[in-house]
Protein backbone atom coordinates (compact mmCIF):
# COMPACT_ATOMS: atom_id res chain seq x y z
CA UNK A 1 0.00 0.00 0.00
CA UNK A 2 0.93 3.23 -1.13
CA UNK A 3 1.87 6.08 2.49
CA UNK A 4 -0.15 8.68 2.96
CA UNK A 5 2.81 10.84 1.83
CA UNK A 6 5.11 10.37 -0.44
CA UNK A 7 8.74 12.19 -0.81
CA UNK A 8 10.36 11.72 -3.35
CA UNK A 9 13.80 13.26 -4.20
CA UNK A 10 12.56 16.87 -2.97
CA UNK A 11 15.12 19.87 -3.67
CA UNK A 12 13.75 23.11 -2.23
CA UNK A 13 16.29 26.34 -3.24
CA UNK A 14 15.21 29.54 -0.97
CA UNK A 15 16.22 32.72 -2.84
CA UNK A 16 17.14 35.67 -0.77
CA UNK A 17 15.52 38.40 -2.18
CA UNK A 18 18.22 41.14 -1.66
CA UNK A 19 21.27 39.25 -2.66
CA UNK A 20 19.66 36.54 -4.95
CA UNK A 21 22.04 34.05 -3.22
CA UNK A 22 20.19 30.58 -3.51
CA UNK A 23 20.11 28.75 -0.18
CA UNK A 24 19.86 24.63 -0.70
CA UNK A 25 16.67 24.52 2.04
CA UNK A 26 15.76 20.31 1.29
CA UNK A 27 18.25 18.70 -0.21
CA UNK A 28 17.28 15.33 -2.31
CA UNK A 29 14.69 14.49 0.80
CA UNK A 30 13.07 10.89 0.64
CA UNK A 31 11.04 9.71 2.88
CA UNK A 32 7.22 7.94 3.28
CA UNK A 33 4.85 8.43 5.85
CA UNK A 34 1.76 5.85 6.55
CA UNK A 35 -1.93 6.80 7.43
CA UNK A 36 -2.20 6.98 11.14
CA UNK A 37 1.22 7.13 12.25
CA UNK A 38 2.77 9.67 14.76
CA UNK A 39 5.58 11.03 13.74
CA UNK A 40 8.17 13.41 14.99
CA UNK A 41 10.73 15.23 13.10
CA UNK A 42 13.58 16.53 14.50
CA UNK A 43 16.46 18.88 14.13
CA UNK A 44 18.34 22.26 14.98
CA UNK A 45 16.99 25.77 14.08
CA UNK A 46 18.33 25.66 10.50
CA UNK A 47 17.71 22.09 9.55
CA UNK A 48 14.68 22.09 6.80
CA UNK A 49 11.98 20.53 9.40
CA UNK A 50 9.64 23.91 8.88
CA UNK A 51 10.40 24.32 5.05
CA UNK A 52 9.18 20.16 4.73
CA UNK A 53 6.10 20.88 6.76
CA UNK A 54 5.09 24.15 4.44
CA UNK A 55 6.08 21.81 1.32
CA UNK A 56 3.78 19.39 2.47
CA UNK A 57 0.81 21.93 2.75
CA UNK A 58 1.60 23.56 -0.35
CA UNK A 59 2.39 26.91 1.22
CA UNK A 60 5.67 26.29 -0.79
CA UNK A 61 6.50 24.33 -3.90
CA UNK A 62 9.74 21.99 -4.36
CA UNK A 63 12.16 22.91 -7.02
CA UNK A 64 12.97 19.45 -7.71
CA UNK A 65 11.46 16.11 -6.62
CA UNK A 66 7.79 15.84 -5.36
CA UNK A 67 5.75 15.99 -2.28
CA UNK A 68 2.57 13.10 -2.77
CA UNK A 69 -0.58 13.51 -0.33
CA UNK A 70 -2.78 10.80 -0.76
CA UNK A 71 -2.03 10.44 -4.41
CA UNK A 72 -2.04 14.02 -5.10
CA UNK A 73 0.94 15.87 -6.03
CA UNK A 74 1.32 19.23 -4.17
CA UNK A 75 2.66 20.63 -8.19
CA UNK A 76 -0.94 20.10 -9.14
CA UNK A 77 -2.77 23.48 -8.56
CA UNK A 78 -5.94 21.52 -9.24
CA UNK A 79 -5.24 19.84 -5.67
CA UNK A 80 -4.06 22.33 -3.74
CA UNK A 81 -7.05 22.85 -1.57
CA UNK A 82 -7.77 18.93 -1.30
CA UNK A 83 -4.47 18.73 -0.20
CA UNK A 84 -4.45 20.97 3.00
CA UNK A 85 -8.39 20.11 3.98
CA UNK A 86 -6.58 16.73 4.07
CA UNK A 87 -3.32 18.03 5.89
CA UNK A 88 -3.81 20.62 8.21
CA UNK A 89 -1.12 22.67 9.26
CA UNK A 90 -0.89 24.20 13.29
CA UNK A 91 2.08 26.77 13.20
CA UNK A 92 4.25 27.81 16.59
CA UNK A 93 2.53 31.39 17.08
CA UNK A 94 -1.08 30.98 18.05
CA UNK A 95 -1.35 34.55 18.55
CA UNK A 96 -0.50 35.23 14.61
CA UNK A 97 -2.54 32.41 13.18
CA UNK A 98 -6.35 33.13 14.79
CA UNK A 99 -8.31 34.90 12.49
CA UNK A 100 -11.31 35.79 14.63
CA UNK A 101 -11.56 37.42 17.84
CA UNK A 102 -13.77 34.98 19.19
CA UNK A 103 -13.31 31.47 19.92
CA UNK A 104 -15.95 29.74 17.95
CA UNK A 105 -15.87 31.46 15.14
CA UNK A 106 -12.68 31.37 15.10
CA UNK A 107 -12.64 27.51 14.72
CA UNK A 108 -15.36 27.88 12.10
CA UNK A 109 -13.25 30.02 9.82
CA UNK A 110 -11.76 26.53 8.05
CA UNK A 111 -15.38 25.05 7.78
CA UNK A 112 -16.49 28.34 6.40
CA UNK A 113 -13.82 28.17 3.76
CA UNK A 114 -15.00 24.65 2.51
CA UNK A 115 -18.35 26.20 1.86
CA UNK A 116 -19.86 23.78 4.53
CA UNK A 117 -23.94 24.38 5.65
CA UNK A 118 -24.38 26.41 8.32
CA UNK A 119 -25.93 23.78 10.43
CA UNK A 120 -22.47 21.48 9.76
CA UNK A 121 -20.38 23.92 10.27
CA UNK A 122 -22.27 24.46 14.08
CA UNK A 123 -21.91 20.74 14.49
CA UNK A 124 -18.19 20.53 13.48
CA UNK A 125 -17.34 23.16 15.94
CA UNK A 126 -18.96 22.07 17.88
CA UNK A 127 -17.27 18.59 17.81
CA UNK A 128 -13.58 20.39 17.43
CA UNK A 129 -14.13 22.42 20.49
CA UNK A 130 -14.86 19.21 22.80
CA UNK A 131 -11.88 17.26 21.36
CA UNK A 132 -9.34 20.06 22.34
CA UNK A 133 -11.49 20.45 25.75
CA UNK A 134 -13.13 23.86 25.72
CA UNK A 135 -16.09 23.55 25.13
CA UNK A 136 -17.33 26.06 27.62
CA UNK A 137 -14.96 28.89 26.40
CA UNK A 138 -16.96 28.91 23.24
CA UNK A 139 -17.96 32.60 23.60
CA UNK A 140 -14.96 33.91 25.04
CA UNK A 141 -12.81 36.72 23.40
CA UNK A 142 -9.16 34.93 22.36
CA UNK A 143 -7.54 37.62 24.36
CA UNK A 144 -8.90 36.65 27.51
CA UNK A 145 -7.04 32.73 26.92
CA UNK A 146 -3.55 31.83 28.20
CA UNK A 147 -1.05 31.02 25.51
CA UNK A 148 -1.98 27.14 25.53
CA UNK A 149 -5.44 27.36 25.41
CA UNK A 150 -4.77 29.60 22.21
CA UNK A 151 -2.60 26.98 20.72
CA UNK A 152 -5.82 24.55 21.61
CA UNK A 153 -8.26 26.65 19.46
CA UNK A 154 -5.56 26.48 16.46
CA UNK A 155 -5.84 23.07 16.75
CA UNK A 156 -9.54 22.56 17.11
CA UNK A 157 -9.38 24.98 13.83
CA UNK A 158 -7.20 22.44 11.76
CA UNK A 159 -9.85 19.57 13.48
CA UNK A 160 -12.96 21.07 12.20
CA UNK A 161 -11.69 20.64 8.67
CA UNK A 162 -11.93 17.03 9.08
CA UNK A 163 -8.28 15.92 8.14
CA UNK A 164 -6.76 13.00 8.13
CA UNK A 165 -3.38 14.49 9.03
CA UNK A 166 -2.32 17.25 11.35
CA UNK A 167 0.97 18.66 11.08
CA UNK A 168 2.09 20.42 14.13
CA UNK A 169 5.24 23.46 13.29
CA UNK A 170 6.46 23.69 16.64
CA UNK A 171 3.29 24.11 18.59
CA UNK A 172 4.51 24.27 21.50
CA UNK A 173 7.91 26.87 21.40
CA UNK A 174 6.03 29.40 23.08
CA UNK A 175 3.76 28.19 25.55
CA UNK A 176 4.80 27.49 29.37
CA UNK A 177 4.86 23.76 30.61
CA UNK A 178 1.21 23.77 31.79
CA UNK A 179 0.85 24.79 28.06
CA UNK A 180 2.69 22.23 26.73
CA UNK A 181 1.47 19.01 28.66
CA UNK A 182 -2.07 20.17 27.68
CA UNK A 183 -1.32 20.14 23.62
CA UNK A 184 1.06 17.17 23.66
CA UNK A 185 -2.07 15.70 25.58
CA UNK A 186 -4.27 16.65 22.90
CA UNK A 187 -1.68 15.56 20.29
CA UNK A 188 -1.47 12.41 21.44
CA UNK A 189 -5.48 11.89 21.86
CA UNK A 190 -6.31 13.43 18.05
CA UNK A 191 -3.29 9.70 16.71
CA UNK A 192 -5.39 7.78 19.09
CA UNK A 193 -8.22 8.44 17.46
CA UNK A 194 -6.40 7.85 14.04
CA UNK A 195 -5.49 11.49 12.85
CA UNK A 196 -2.05 10.74 10.95
CA UNK A 197 0.27 13.61 13.17
CA UNK A 198 3.14 14.65 12.46
CA UNK A 199 5.19 16.81 15.16
CA UNK A 200 8.17 19.05 14.00
CA UNK A 201 9.93 19.90 17.39
CA UNK A 202 13.40 20.29 19.07
CA UNK A 203 12.08 18.62 22.72
CA UNK A 204 13.42 15.38 22.82
CA UNK A 205 10.89 14.51 25.37
CA UNK A 206 7.82 15.96 22.93
CA UNK A 207 9.47 13.61 20.31
CA UNK A 208 9.73 10.02 22.45
CA UNK A 209 6.17 10.15 22.46
CA UNK A 210 5.74 9.50 18.65
CA UNK A 211 5.97 5.88 17.49
CA UNK A 212 8.64 7.29 14.61
CA UNK A 213 11.62 9.99 14.56
CA UNK A 214 12.84 11.41 11.39
CA UNK A 215 15.82 13.51 12.47
CA UNK A 216 17.14 16.28 10.09
CA UNK A 217 20.02 18.02 9.26
CA UNK A 218 21.12 20.28 6.43
CA UNK A 219 18.15 19.40 4.66
CA UNK A 220 17.69 15.81 4.61
CA UNK A 221 17.23 13.09 6.79
CA UNK A 222 19.63 11.74 8.55
CA UNK A 223 18.52 9.58 11.16
CA UNK A 224 14.89 7.49 10.95
CA UNK A 225 13.84 5.07 13.69
CA UNK A 226 11.61 4.41 16.51
CA UNK A 227 12.31 6.28 19.57
CA UNK A 228 14.47 3.42 21.14
CA UNK A 229 16.17 3.47 18.05
CA UNK A 230 17.31 6.78 17.59
CA UNK A 231 18.10 7.22 21.47
CA UNK A 232 20.75 5.02 21.82
CA UNK A 233 23.03 6.75 19.36
CA UNK A 234 23.87 9.65 21.72
CA UNK A 235 27.09 10.41 20.27
CA UNK A 236 25.19 10.51 16.68
CA UNK A 237 22.39 12.82 18.54
CA UNK A 238 25.27 15.30 19.63
CA UNK A 239 27.10 15.80 16.40
CA UNK A 240 24.08 16.85 14.91
CA UNK A 241 23.38 19.71 17.73
CA UNK A 242 20.82 18.01 19.73
CA UNK A 243 20.80 16.21 23.16
CA UNK A 244 19.12 13.38 24.17
CA UNK A 245 16.65 13.18 26.54
CA UNK A 246 16.91 13.64 30.41
CA UNK A 247 16.17 9.47 31.39
CA UNK A 248 18.33 8.53 28.35
CA UNK A 249 21.21 10.39 29.52
CA UNK A 250 21.00 9.79 33.03
CA UNK A 251 20.48 5.77 32.65
CA UNK A 252 23.48 5.74 30.24
CA UNK A 253 25.69 7.72 33.13
CA UNK A 254 23.80 5.17 35.53
CA UNK A 255 25.01 2.25 33.32
CA UNK A 256 28.41 3.52 33.28
CA UNK A 257 28.46 3.54 37.24
CA UNK A 258 27.40 -0.54 36.98
CA UNK A 259 23.86 0.19 37.56
CA UNK A 260 21.90 -3.01 35.68
CA UNK A 261 19.61 -1.09 34.14
CA UNK A 262 17.86 -2.48 30.36
CA UNK A 263 18.66 -1.56 27.36
CA UNK A 264 15.83 1.04 25.62
CA UNK A 265 15.19 3.46 28.49
CA UNK A 266 13.75 6.93 26.71
CA UNK A 267 11.10 8.03 29.03
CA UNK A 268 11.38 9.62 32.75
CA UNK A 269 8.72 6.80 33.70
CA UNK A 270 10.56 3.64 32.35
CA UNK A 271 13.59 4.97 34.10
CA UNK A 272 11.97 4.97 37.45
CA UNK A 273 10.34 1.96 36.65
CA UNK A 274 13.53 0.51 35.76
CA UNK A 275 15.28 2.25 38.86
CA UNK A 276 12.45 0.53 41.71
CA UNK A 277 13.19 -2.92 40.46
CA UNK A 278 17.20 -2.86 40.70
CA UNK A 279 16.06 -1.89 44.56
CA UNK B 1 -0.99 50.67 32.30
CA UNK B 2 -1.26 50.49 27.77
CA UNK B 3 -3.49 47.43 27.93
CA UNK B 4 -5.83 49.14 30.06
CA UNK B 5 -7.25 51.02 27.46
CA UNK B 6 -10.44 49.12 26.88
CA UNK B 7 -11.49 48.51 22.83
CA UNK B 8 -14.68 47.48 21.03
CA UNK B 9 -17.47 49.29 22.41
CA UNK B 10 -19.38 46.46 23.02
CA UNK B 11 -21.92 46.17 26.31
CA UNK B 12 -23.01 42.79 27.02
CA UNK B 13 -26.61 42.43 26.65
CA UNK B 14 -29.33 40.69 25.76
CA UNK B 15 -31.90 43.40 25.36
CA UNK B 16 -34.32 43.95 22.22
CA UNK B 17 -31.72 46.23 20.08
CA UNK B 18 -28.82 44.05 20.92
CA UNK B 19 -30.76 40.89 19.53
CA UNK B 20 -31.44 43.10 16.43
CA UNK B 21 -29.63 41.89 13.15
CA UNK B 22 -26.84 44.28 13.27
CA UNK B 23 -28.22 45.63 9.59
CA UNK B 24 -30.98 46.80 10.74
CA UNK B 25 -28.67 48.66 12.90
CA UNK B 26 -27.09 50.20 10.42
CA UNK B 27 -29.59 51.28 8.50
CA UNK B 28 -31.46 52.85 12.07
CA UNK B 29 -28.30 54.97 12.97
CA UNK B 30 -28.19 55.87 8.89
CA UNK B 31 -31.97 56.99 9.14
CA UNK B 32 -31.25 58.53 13.00
CA UNK B 33 -28.56 60.50 11.40
CA UNK B 34 -30.79 61.65 8.33
CA UNK B 35 -33.09 62.43 10.71
CA UNK B 36 -30.77 64.79 13.13
CA UNK B 37 -30.03 66.65 9.97
CA UNK B 38 -33.68 67.29 8.31
CA UNK B 39 -35.16 68.59 11.19
CA UNK B 40 -34.55 72.31 12.20
CA UNK B 41 -36.94 73.22 15.08
CA UNK B 42 -36.59 72.76 18.57
CA UNK B 43 -39.21 70.37 18.75
CA UNK B 44 -37.62 68.25 15.97
CA UNK B 45 -34.58 67.89 18.20
CA UNK B 46 -36.92 67.48 21.16
CA UNK B 47 -38.75 64.29 19.21
CA UNK B 48 -34.85 63.02 18.39
CA UNK B 49 -33.81 63.27 21.80
CA UNK B 50 -36.79 61.06 23.15
CA UNK B 51 -36.52 58.85 20.70
CA UNK B 52 -32.49 58.23 21.65
CA UNK B 53 -33.33 58.10 24.88
CA UNK B 54 -36.10 55.54 24.61
CA UNK B 55 -33.51 53.58 22.73
CA UNK B 56 -30.85 53.78 25.35
CA UNK B 57 -33.68 52.61 28.08
CA UNK B 58 -34.75 49.77 25.95
CA UNK B 59 -31.15 48.39 25.54
CA UNK B 60 -30.35 48.47 29.31
CA UNK B 61 -27.03 49.95 28.48
CA UNK B 62 -26.15 51.86 31.73
CA UNK B 63 -26.47 56.06 30.98
CA UNK B 64 -22.85 56.67 33.24
CA UNK B 65 -21.38 54.37 30.33
CA UNK B 66 -22.82 56.13 27.40
CA UNK B 67 -21.65 59.43 28.61
CA UNK B 68 -18.04 58.28 28.72
CA UNK B 69 -18.33 57.89 25.53
CA UNK B 70 -18.43 61.78 24.92
CA UNK B 71 -15.88 62.83 27.14
CA UNK B 72 -13.13 62.84 24.16
CA UNK B 73 -14.95 65.20 22.47
CA UNK B 74 -16.00 67.55 25.27
CA UNK B 75 -13.54 69.99 23.55
CA UNK B 76 -15.04 69.71 20.33
CA UNK B 77 -19.03 70.71 21.31
CA UNK B 78 -18.01 74.32 23.17
CA UNK B 79 -16.06 75.10 20.69
CA UNK B 80 -19.25 74.59 18.36
CA UNK B 81 -21.29 75.80 21.22
CA UNK B 82 -19.05 79.17 21.72
CA UNK B 83 -18.72 79.70 17.92
CA UNK B 84 -22.43 79.54 17.07
CA UNK B 85 -22.90 81.81 20.40
CA UNK B 86 -21.28 84.68 18.41
CA UNK B 87 -21.52 84.52 15.19
CA UNK B 88 -25.18 85.33 14.66
CA UNK B 89 -26.95 88.61 13.83
CA UNK B 90 -30.10 89.47 15.55
CA UNK B 91 -31.55 91.02 19.09
CA UNK B 92 -29.06 91.28 21.39
CA UNK B 93 -29.29 88.91 24.57
CA UNK B 94 -25.91 90.72 26.12
CA UNK B 95 -22.46 92.35 25.19
CA UNK B 96 -19.13 91.28 26.27
CA UNK B 97 -16.63 93.56 25.17
CA UNK B 98 -16.63 93.45 21.31
CA UNK B 99 -18.38 90.59 21.13
CA UNK B 100 -21.94 90.29 21.12
CA UNK B 101 -24.55 87.48 22.22
CA UNK B 102 -27.37 87.11 20.17
CA UNK B 103 -30.67 85.09 21.24
CA UNK B 104 -31.07 83.50 17.55
CA UNK B 105 -27.04 82.83 18.00
CA UNK B 106 -27.99 81.26 21.36
CA UNK B 107 -30.52 79.89 20.12
CA UNK B 108 -28.12 78.24 17.22
CA UNK B 109 -25.73 77.05 19.41
CA UNK B 110 -27.80 75.25 21.45
CA UNK B 111 -29.55 73.55 18.90
CA UNK B 112 -25.94 72.43 17.22
CA UNK B 113 -24.52 71.48 20.44
CA UNK B 114 -27.89 69.04 21.36
CA UNK B 115 -27.43 68.01 17.51
CA UNK B 116 -23.75 67.23 17.81
CA UNK B 117 -24.50 65.01 21.03
CA UNK B 118 -27.51 63.00 19.61
CA UNK B 119 -25.20 62.08 16.60
CA UNK B 120 -22.12 60.82 18.56
CA UNK B 121 -24.78 58.92 21.49
CA UNK B 122 -27.36 57.79 18.52
CA UNK B 123 -24.11 55.97 16.28
CA UNK B 124 -22.17 54.68 19.70
CA UNK B 125 -25.43 52.83 20.36
CA UNK B 126 -24.80 50.96 17.30
CA UNK B 127 -21.21 49.90 18.53
CA UNK B 128 -22.45 49.90 22.26
CA UNK B 129 -24.94 47.13 21.67
CA UNK B 130 -23.81 45.34 18.18
CA UNK B 131 -20.55 42.35 18.97
CA UNK B 132 -17.72 43.52 16.22
CA UNK B 133 -17.89 40.06 13.98
CA UNK B 134 -21.98 40.98 13.86
CA UNK B 135 -20.75 45.02 12.30
CA UNK B 136 -18.65 43.58 10.30
CA UNK B 137 -20.79 40.89 8.82
CA UNK B 138 -23.66 43.39 8.61
CA UNK B 139 -21.69 45.96 6.57
CA UNK B 140 -20.59 43.02 4.16
CA UNK B 141 -23.67 41.93 3.42
CA UNK B 142 -24.88 45.27 3.69
CA UNK B 143 -22.03 46.54 0.65
CA UNK B 144 -22.84 42.97 -1.42
CA UNK B 145 -25.22 44.49 -4.06
CA UNK B 146 -22.18 46.56 -4.40
CA UNK B 147 -19.94 42.97 -5.67
CA UNK B 148 -21.68 43.77 -9.22
CA UNK B 149 -19.04 46.88 -9.79
CA UNK B 150 -16.22 45.12 -8.60
CA UNK B 151 -16.06 45.92 -4.78
CA UNK B 152 -14.94 43.69 -2.85
CA UNK B 153 -17.67 43.72 -0.36
CA UNK B 154 -16.42 40.27 1.74
CA UNK B 155 -12.86 41.24 2.06
CA UNK B 156 -13.65 44.36 2.91
CA UNK B 157 -15.12 42.67 6.03
CA UNK B 158 -12.56 40.48 6.62
CA UNK B 159 -9.75 42.99 6.97
CA UNK B 160 -12.02 44.84 9.29
CA UNK B 161 -12.67 41.70 11.45
CA UNK B 162 -8.58 40.95 10.97
CA UNK B 163 -7.87 44.32 12.00
CA UNK B 164 -10.04 44.09 15.27
CA UNK B 165 -8.73 41.16 16.29
CA UNK B 166 -5.33 42.35 16.27
CA UNK B 167 -6.06 45.22 18.48
CA UNK B 168 -5.42 43.54 21.62
CA UNK B 169 -2.32 41.89 19.97
CA UNK B 170 -0.63 44.70 19.01
CA UNK B 171 -1.23 46.55 22.15
CA UNK B 172 0.41 43.92 23.62
CA UNK B 173 3.38 44.18 21.16
CA UNK B 174 3.77 47.74 22.17
CA UNK B 175 3.87 47.39 25.24
CA UNK B 176 6.68 44.87 25.39
CA UNK B 177 8.69 47.08 23.09
CA UNK B 178 8.34 50.22 25.33
CA UNK B 179 9.11 47.73 28.36
CA UNK B 180 12.39 46.26 26.46
CA UNK B 181 13.11 50.22 25.79
CA UNK B 182 12.41 51.27 29.20
CA UNK B 183 14.89 48.60 30.55
CA UNK B 184 17.72 50.26 28.66
CA UNK B 185 17.23 53.60 29.68
CA UNK B 186 14.30 55.03 27.51
CA UNK B 187 12.28 57.70 29.17
CA UNK B 188 8.99 57.86 28.49
CA UNK B 189 7.26 59.55 31.63
CA UNK B 190 9.74 62.79 31.82
CA UNK B 191 9.63 65.99 29.25
CA UNK B 192 6.24 68.24 27.45
CA UNK B 193 4.25 66.86 25.46
CA UNK B 194 6.61 67.42 22.24
CA UNK B 195 9.48 65.69 23.65
CA UNK B 196 7.52 62.80 24.91
CA UNK B 197 5.96 62.75 21.34
CA UNK B 198 9.14 62.45 20.06
CA UNK B 199 10.62 60.09 22.32
CA UNK B 200 7.88 57.39 21.05
CA UNK B 201 8.76 57.56 17.40
CA UNK B 202 11.88 54.53 18.33
CA UNK B 203 8.79 52.30 19.27
CA UNK B 204 7.22 52.79 15.92
CA UNK B 205 10.04 50.68 13.89
CA UNK B 206 10.08 48.06 15.60
CA UNK B 207 6.41 47.71 16.09
CA UNK B 208 6.09 48.30 12.12
CA UNK B 209 8.66 45.62 11.64
CA UNK B 210 6.35 43.28 14.13
CA UNK B 211 3.43 43.97 12.10
CA UNK B 212 4.36 43.16 8.84
CA UNK B 213 5.69 39.79 10.41
CA UNK B 214 2.24 39.24 12.29
CA UNK B 215 0.76 39.53 8.49
CA UNK B 216 2.83 37.20 6.90
CA UNK B 217 2.34 33.99 9.20
CA UNK B 218 -1.33 35.37 9.59
CA UNK B 219 -1.59 35.14 5.68
CA UNK B 220 0.39 31.55 5.65
CA UNK B 221 -2.31 30.48 8.37
CA UNK B 222 -5.18 31.46 6.65
CA UNK B 223 -3.92 29.64 3.19
CA UNK B 224 -3.44 26.74 5.05
CA UNK B 225 -7.04 26.68 6.55
CA UNK B 226 -8.22 26.71 3.06
CA UNK B 227 -9.31 30.68 2.65
CA UNK B 228 -9.04 31.55 -1.04
CA UNK B 229 -10.93 35.33 -1.05
CA UNK B 230 -14.62 35.18 0.23
CA UNK B 231 -16.44 33.63 -2.83
CA UNK B 232 -17.77 30.32 -2.20
CA UNK B 233 -17.36 31.24 1.56
CA UNK B 234 -20.80 30.02 4.31
CA UNK B 235 -21.27 31.43 7.31
CA UNK B 236 -22.07 29.32 11.12
CA UNK B 237 -24.32 32.18 11.73
CA UNK B 238 -26.27 33.18 8.58
CA UNK B 239 -28.14 36.54 9.19
CA UNK B 240 -31.34 36.47 9.05
CA UNK B 241 -34.49 39.24 9.69
CA UNK B 242 -36.49 38.58 12.51
CA UNK B 243 -40.11 40.11 13.36
CA UNK B 244 -38.27 42.35 15.41
CA UNK B 245 -36.43 43.75 12.72
CA UNK B 246 -39.65 44.16 10.85
CA UNK B 247 -41.00 46.44 13.56
CA UNK B 248 -37.69 48.38 14.13
CA UNK B 249 -37.62 49.20 10.46
CA UNK B 250 -41.55 50.37 10.54
CA UNK B 251 -40.39 52.71 13.83
CA UNK B 252 -37.54 53.80 12.17
CA UNK B 253 -39.98 54.93 8.90
CA UNK B 254 -42.16 56.60 11.64
CA UNK B 255 -39.17 58.34 12.92
CA UNK B 256 -38.28 59.67 9.11
CA UNK B 257 -41.59 60.39 8.46
CA UNK B 258 -42.14 62.75 11.34
CA UNK B 259 -38.97 64.68 10.53
CA UNK B 260 -39.97 65.05 7.24
CA UNK B 261 -43.07 66.09 8.03
CA UNK B 262 -41.87 68.58 10.82
CA UNK B 263 -39.13 70.21 8.48
CA UNK B 264 -42.32 70.94 6.18
CA UNK B 265 -44.98 72.01 9.07
CA UNK B 266 -42.74 74.14 10.97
Amino acid sequence: MADFIEIKDLVFDYINEETGEETRAIDHLCAGISEGSFTAVLGRNGSGKSTLAKMINVLMLPTAGSVMVDGMDTADEEHTWEIRQACAMVFQNPDNQLVSSIVEDDVAFGPENLGMEPAEIRQRVEKALAAVRMGKYRRKALHQLSGGQKQRIAIAGAVAMHPRCILFDEPTAMLDPQGRREVLEIIRRLHSEGITCILITHYMEEAALADRILVMDHGTICMDGTPREIFCQPERLRSLGLEVPLAVDMAARLRAHGLPLPEGIVTIEELTEGLCRWK
Amino acid sequence: MIRDITLGQYYQGASWIHRLDPRTKIIAVLVYIAGLFIVHSLLGMVMCTVVLAAVIAVSRVPLSFILRGLKPIFIIILLTFILNLFMYDGRTLCRIWILTITWEGLYRAVFMAVRLILLILGSSMLTFTTRPIGLTDGMERLLSPLERLGVPAGEIAMMMSIALRFIPTLLEETDKIMKAQQARGADFETGNILVRARRMLPILVPLFISAFRIAQDMAMAMEARCYRGAKGRTRMNPMRFAKRDTAAAILMGIFLGACILERIML
